[in-house]
């Protein structure tokens, strides 16, 4: 005879049940569920038969078997998925160099779990077409230490032609981040201080000189061949004065925080601070009236704060205005923005990432040597109708263009490639013989205008094409520029071949202005047959032309 | 040996003696009973096909069989109109519930097995732990400090604190 009571319902269900209904839950109520009583924690808990699916919302079965035996359950596997999950599938983006600098952020599949930020490089079109191979170079990674609890991060670079590694920490991952942010951090008594690099006594607080020393100095100490996990700090007095490059001071182990304070003797850290300059002295009473928490912090200040530094990655949520759909973003800070990222939806059927080039048909038939990629992101806008008669509301399809393969750059990175009106079709026929389009729109397609920094646009218009591809035709001068959709980025970038990173600090944000393809300069290791599909990454005479014209 | 293919009907027993007969093709939703054809070589040469379901009332397998009628009733189970049949059909009381996932789960139907754990997700889903204990009178066997402690063990899931590295 059944129970008749439904009291005990969730104590008495069968086991495949009852993850059955868990699997059902996301962990906010599966915690709450096993909150209830001992009986539910005991069987919620730690059953890998709850857990599995929960990190399968993350990542694929072949991947999680894989890292299964690396942790010790599938609970503490969902932790690390769960808690980088904000980081994984943007694109994070930064203005210079000009020719795109993409850096897309994905788990990574090595045996040890881990999440890896990888380059997209500015490239030629991979001999398959749009859809090909992207050739990729790695930025980040953070990986689970061996005892589940916490993560290590290092930063890829390279010093004088040979790759290193660059430990550093993972700051909280805040869910609604929208910058990465790369600081030096201070740490007192074994934890690194301030939560933000806008916080009293942080590191966005020094002079922009200050910053990006301190960075290239900490980087510089931290450089590792080969790195297994553990702390890696730089004492604030373990630096010798006498050498210009001093010695180095790197703490490995969960014990090292305070070894080094024994050792060395506190006048040390007058020699770091000769070592770094004055460089914030002048300006730090400037600001008078300024709350002190805006006011300028002079290096000695920022050292004197904590025991010693170390590189980190921050997690920021900062209001972050957009031009069409690119961020407006500081000059002088070592930082990636995130670039949002909407599929396709009902009435925006073409949002997304897409693969451009120009001619039309994309890489399929016509072999032509040097054809730039271009990494679209078409986004829609609409605009409120201000006039008395209902018309509807305006909207706009936008192509922003994130990454652009020529040897130099054509336009700013983030210019609209073309805008176009999609809330009216168009009568324009497809102005090419092969092909008839199943949707047109009338737009505008960029120019050159007043100079390298504002574009023009002329008159243009957007086919959409039975195969799936769009093409978008500038009236006048009949251009094309063919556009596939990048369904898995993922797949690409696993299927591309890698090449080396720059140096450490440059790789994760290079402020410096560039007009070419930095990616592919350093790298002296980089196979033949990549670099004979880029060629020089000089500037050429014609761009020197460009640049002194404007 | 019977397959359900030819097996014409298939008469259900309740533990209280109750019988519903079904047709051979609406009673392969059951793997329970699929299985338990194909297995069985003594039926009847007329087709008839009959199982015993020791531990479901009459009154409960009488909803698995509306459960099942339905669901296999092809021109009817489309899209939209079944959603809201099996929202009207799931909406029972706890009482109930329990009984059909454990009939579901014995006759092993896994479209009802899918809609009962559903229904049970729905109702814990945004509940704090004292909400899911009042309604499932669950009693609380924790001391405040162990709560405590699985609350801070679990403190990430919540969004709040993240697995992090430090220097």
């Amino acid at each position: 005879m059944a129970s008749t009571s439904g009291d005990d319902l969730l104590l008495s269900l069968p086991d495949d049940v009852l993850s059955r209904i868990s699997s059902l839950l996301r962990p906010p109520d599966l915690i709450n569920l096993l909150l209830t009583c001992r009986s539910l924690n005991l069987s919620l808990s730690s059953s890998d038969q709850i857990w599995h699916p929960q990190c399968s919302l993350f990542t694929s079965s072949s991947t999680l078997l894989q890292w299964r035996s690396r942790v010790s359950s599938y609970k503490s596997l969902c932790r690390f998925l769960s808690s980088l999950s904000p980081l994984v599938g943007c694109l994070w983006v930064h203005q210079n160099p000009e020719p795109g600098n993409t850096v897309h952020v994905s788990w990574g599949s090595g045996s040890r779990p881990s999440l890896l930020a990888r380059r997209i490089i500015p490239q030629e079109i991979a001999a398959s077409g749009c859809g090909g191979p992207l050739l990729w170079s790695p930025v980040f990674e953070v990986l689970l230490s061996d005892d589940g609890s916490t993560t290590d991060f290092v930063l890829y670079g390279s010093d004088g032609g040979e790759e290193c590694l660059y430990p550093g920490a993972l700051g909280e991952v805040r869910r609604d981040c929208n910058v990465l942010s790369l600081d030096v951090a201070v740490v007192v008594g074994g934890e690194a201080a301030g939560a933000g690099a806008e916080a009293e006594g942080g590191f966005g607080r020094l002079a922009f000189s200050d910053r990006q020393r301190l960075l290239e100095l900490v980087a510089d100490r931290v450089k590792a061949r080969d790195f297994r996990g553990g702390r890696v700090v730089v004492g604030t007095d373990s630096i010798d004065p006498g050498e210009v490059r001093p010695v180095r001071g790197i703490e490995t182990g969960q014990g090292g925080g305070s070894l080094w304070k024994a050792r060395f003797g506190g006048y040390f850290k007058q020699g770091l601070k000769h070592i770094l300059g004055g460089g914030g002295v002048g300006r730090a009473n400037s600001g008078l009236g300024v709350p002190s928490s805006l006011k300028r912090l002079r290096l000695h200040e920022f050292l004197a704060s904590g025991d010693a530094i170390g590189l980190r990655l921050q997690t920021m949520k900062m209001k972050v205005s957009t031009y069409r759909a690119w961020p407006n973003m500081h000059g002088n800070r070592f930082a990636l923005y995130k670039l949002a990222l909407h599929g396709p939806s009902v009435g925006r059927e073409y949002a997304g990432l897409w693969g451009a080039s120009f001619g039309w048909s994309c890489g399929g038939g016509e072999e032509k040597p040097w054809k730039a990629q271009f990494l679209l992101l078409l986004s829609y806008e609409e605009e409120e109708e201000v006039v008395e008669v209902a018309e509807g509301r305006r909207c706009w399809l936008i192509a922003t263009k994130i990454l652009e393969g020529t040897h130099y750059v054509l336009h700013p990175n983030g210019s609209a490639m073309f805008t176009v009106r999609v809330d009216e079709p168009s009568k324009e026929n497809f102005p090419l013989d092969s092909g008839e389009a199943i949707r047109a729109f009338d737009g505008e397609g960029i120019a050159n205008g007043y100079g390298f920094r504002y574009p023009g646009s002329k008159p243009g218009s957007l086919f959409v094409m039975p195969n799936g591809l769009l093409a978008f035709v500038w009236k006048e001068s009949r251009t094309v520029l063919t556009l596939q959709r990048l369904k898995d980025i993922d797949e690409l970038l696993e299927k591309g071949e890698r090449v080396p990173p720059l140096s450490p600090v440059f790789n994760f944000a290079y402020i410096t202005k560039s007009y070419s393809n930095v990616f592919l300069g350093f790298s002296r290791s980089a196979s033949s047959s990549s670099a004979q599909r880029f060629g020089p990454s000089s500037i050429t005479p014609r761009f020197i032309y460009c640049l002194s014209k404007f | 040996m019977a397959s359900p293919s030819h097996t014409r009907t298939v008469t259900l027993k309740s533990c209280d003696d109750v019988e519903f007969v079904l047709d051979g093709s609406v009673a392969t939703l059951s793997q329970t009973l699929v299985s338990a054809m194909a297995e069985d070589s003594s039926s009847s040469d007329d087709g008839t096909f009959t199982w015993c379901v020791s531990n479901i009332t009459g009154e409960v397998l009488a909803k698995v069989v509306e459960f099942c009628n339905k669901h296999a009733d092809i021109s009817s189970s489309r899209g939209e109109d079944l959603k809201e049949w099996d929202k009207a059909f799931i909406s029972v009381e706890l009482d109930l519930l329990y009984d059909l996932i454990l009939a579901a789960d014995n006759l092993n139907i896994e479209s009802l097995l899918d809609l009962t754990a559903q229904r049970v997700a729905d109702e814990i889903k945004g509940k704090m732990p004292h909400e899911i204990r009042m309604l499932f009178n669950i009693e609380k066997d924790f001391t405040d400090e162990e709560e405590r402690e699985i609350r801070r063990e679990h403190a990430w899931a919540y969004g709040g604190e993240s697995l992090k590295s430090f220097l």
